[in-house]
């Protein structure tokens, strides 16, 4: 690529910053400590909760950080907040994770096969595809409300719910992993008789996991969605209970924590999970678009390809 | 996709009968198949709402299109759609304008890019339901919470997609441009905006499909009237009915908008760039 910014008769105008910045992006070295990425990032985060403070002062509703400090401590340790009302902390994280472990072990299989089965077959395809994208475009939702009705307050309901949400998730990016593997290889495979064992280990599951880990992360996404809604409206212990219980007492401190509990398990999980798992399977492939990578070059990393080696390098 | 090929009379001509009646029997398979995966979608449904969980639990199909008719023959239908509707495009248009100007921050500065990263990062990563019901906190039940829960949880599929749009902007013809002595304002016109709208537009398009859902959803917790708050009242009222009949109608035109509408948007905002597939490669 030509560095157009060095030429020296451009006029210092905004298409000449634009070309700069994007050349810059790719040779970025940290500066002072004011660009640094981690002190950025501790910027952020002091900035959301400077705000929170500020919302706090001014609205009754919204408690601050030193409330939901001590309700999540009195709930960890499991003691009282007064009276009878005592708290609560494994018992719900725990049966929430149990129903999700189960309705995600599930409704992943299950998605993953579909999308085989739609990717490679057109008679599949033309069976099962209007369905899935159907089942998709549903809001989670409605899954949620509908599990509710049918099982009443017990378990199979959330896992239902999860399952539902889950599957055409995975399916359809599965589906669309499939369809996207290079059809020459595919009649390379062919005409080198490539056995059929080999050949499905290699290429089409070489080549549809990446699609088939970002369908996941997204279902996983979407899976703890629908947990929580069903649990909200209809269940008697979980995560999505205790926040609607503290809810209807107007507990809001207790209510806020279950919400931030809530946001912080599902970005645990994708953080020290998912991501590292998804990361792994895009080693060798192009990164999703939206993935939000950490590394610097986020904006570039489609566009630009000496941009992606370089941060190749860098891990 | 390699399989549509070029037509051309002398293509046709050379292909022989027998490829001829394959492909024709090959599409009135898929077409077969097509309508035995609907025919197997409603004959579930059936066997479900009929034989496995009767009316009450799920009801048969016929009698919630019967009620979704009903539904919009009602005089108070109106309001509550354009309630949600417009709730739904206020968010929206207000995401553009705000992932617009964060778009061009991201494009040209560092600094400002790493800043929002972590912004965007988190505001991905919370789950919808995180943003229905800290929208119920905060503002109670309200129109506000949908409004600014559906333009949050736009912004960063549009900014993304604007940073990228302007960062990608074929730098060979900017430097054009220059080297023939066009204007600033000139190149900004009729070069940046050209191919950042698109990606705008491409960016709105995928942020219009999570942005419906999330004012649906915030409807259901923080609202008092709206298509969300009538599934959930119909929902607590044990009226399946009604509850499937308000989401199909919803769902409905929610699709019609984004894969009618917006993509013809979209392919009349990329008309000029016709055949060139990466231009911005």
């Amino acid at each position: 690529m030509t560095d157009f910014s060095s030429l020296p008769h451009l006029p210092d105008s905004l298409t000449d910053t634009a070309a700069r910045s994007v050349q810059k992006t790719q040779t970025a070295k940290p500066g002072g400590l004011f660009s640094r990425p981690w002190f950025l990032r501790l910027l952020a985060i002091a900035i959301i909760i400077i705000v929170w403070q500020l919302v706090a002062l001014t609205n009754i509703r919204v408690p601050n950080i030193a409330e939901v400090i001590r309700f999540l401590i009195i709930e960890i340790s499991e003691g009282t907040h007064g009276g009878t009302f005592k708290g609560l902390f494994w018992s719900p994280i725990g049966n929430s994770f149990m129903r999700y472990a189960i309705g995600m072990a599930i409704g992943v299989p299950i998605g993953f096969a579909l999308g085989i089965l739609i990717g490679t077959s057109t008679y599949a395809r033309g069976l099962l595809n209007d369905t899935t994208l159907v089942l998709l475009a549903l809001p989670s939702v409605v899954w949620a409300f509908l599990s509710t009705l049918w099982f009443g307050l017990t378990s199979e309901g959330p896992i239902l719910a999860v399952v539902l949400t889950a599957a055409p998730f995975v399916a359809v990016s599965v589906s669309a992993g499939v369809r996207n593997i290079d059809r020459s290889l595919i009649e390379m495979c062919a005409s080198y008789r490539v056995p059929l064992l080999r050949r499905t280990q290699h290429l089409i599951l070489g080549g549809t996991l990446p699609s088939a880990i970002t369908g996941t992360r997204l279902a996983f996404m979407a899976g703890w969605n629908s947990l929580i809604i069903v649990e909200w409206f209809g269940a008697t212990s979980g995560v999505g209970w205790r926040a609607r219980t503290l809810y209807n007492f107007q507990d809001y401190p207790g209510f806020t924590t279950w919400i931030l509990l809530f946001i912080l398990l599902i970005m645990i999980l994708d953080r020290f999970l998912l991501r590292p798992v998804e990361r792994r399977a895009f080693r060798w492939n192009e990164p999703p678009m939206l993935t939000f990578a950490e590394t610097d070059d986020d904006s570039n990393a489609s566009t630009n390809n000496s941009g992606k080696r370089l941060r190749k390098r860098q891990d | 996709m390699s399989d549509l090929s070029i037509v051309t009379p002398d293509s046709v001509a050379q292909l022989s009968d027998r490829e001829i009646r394959r492909s024709i029997r090959r599409r009135w398979v898929t077409r077969t198949s097509i309508l035995l995966g609907w025919g197997a979608f409603i004959g579930i449904w059936y066997i479900l709402s009929d034989i496995v969980f009767r009316d009450p639990r799920l009801p048969s199909l016929h009698l919630v299109l019967q009620r979704a008719g009903r539904i919009i023959a009602t005089p108070g239908f109106g309001s509550d759609l354009g309630n949600s509707v417009l709730r739904l495009l206020g968010g929206f248009l207000l995401a553009l304008v705000i992932s617009s100007v964060l778009g061009l921050l991201i494009a040209y500065s560092d600094w400002w890019r790493n800043l929002l990263q972590g912004f965007l990062q988190l505001i991905v990563s919370i789950p919808t339901i995180g943003y229905a019901v800290l929208a119920l906190v905060l503002f109670g039940i309200s129109p506000i919470g949908p409004v600014l829960t559906t333009m949050l949880v736009s912004i960063p599929y549009i900014t993304l997609n604007v940073a990228q749009g302007i960062a990608g902007v074929d730098r060979r013809l900017i430097v054009m441009s220059e080297a023939f002595g066009r204007t600033r304002k000139q190149i900004a016109r009729d070069v940046l905006l050209p191919s950042s709208l698109l990606s705008l537009l491409s960016g709105a398009r995928l942020a219009f499909a999570v942005a419906w859902r999330m004012e649906l959803l915030s409807e259901i917790f923080a609202s008092s009237q709206g298509v969300g708050f009538q599934i959930r009242s119909s929902f607590e009222r044990y009226d399946t009915q009604a509850m499937l009949a308000w989401t199909v109608i919803f769902v409905a035109l929610m699709l019609i908008f984004e894969h009618l509408v917006l993509r013809q948007i979209d392919r009349w905002a990329s008309h000029w760039r016709s055949a060139e597939p990466s231009a911005t490669r």
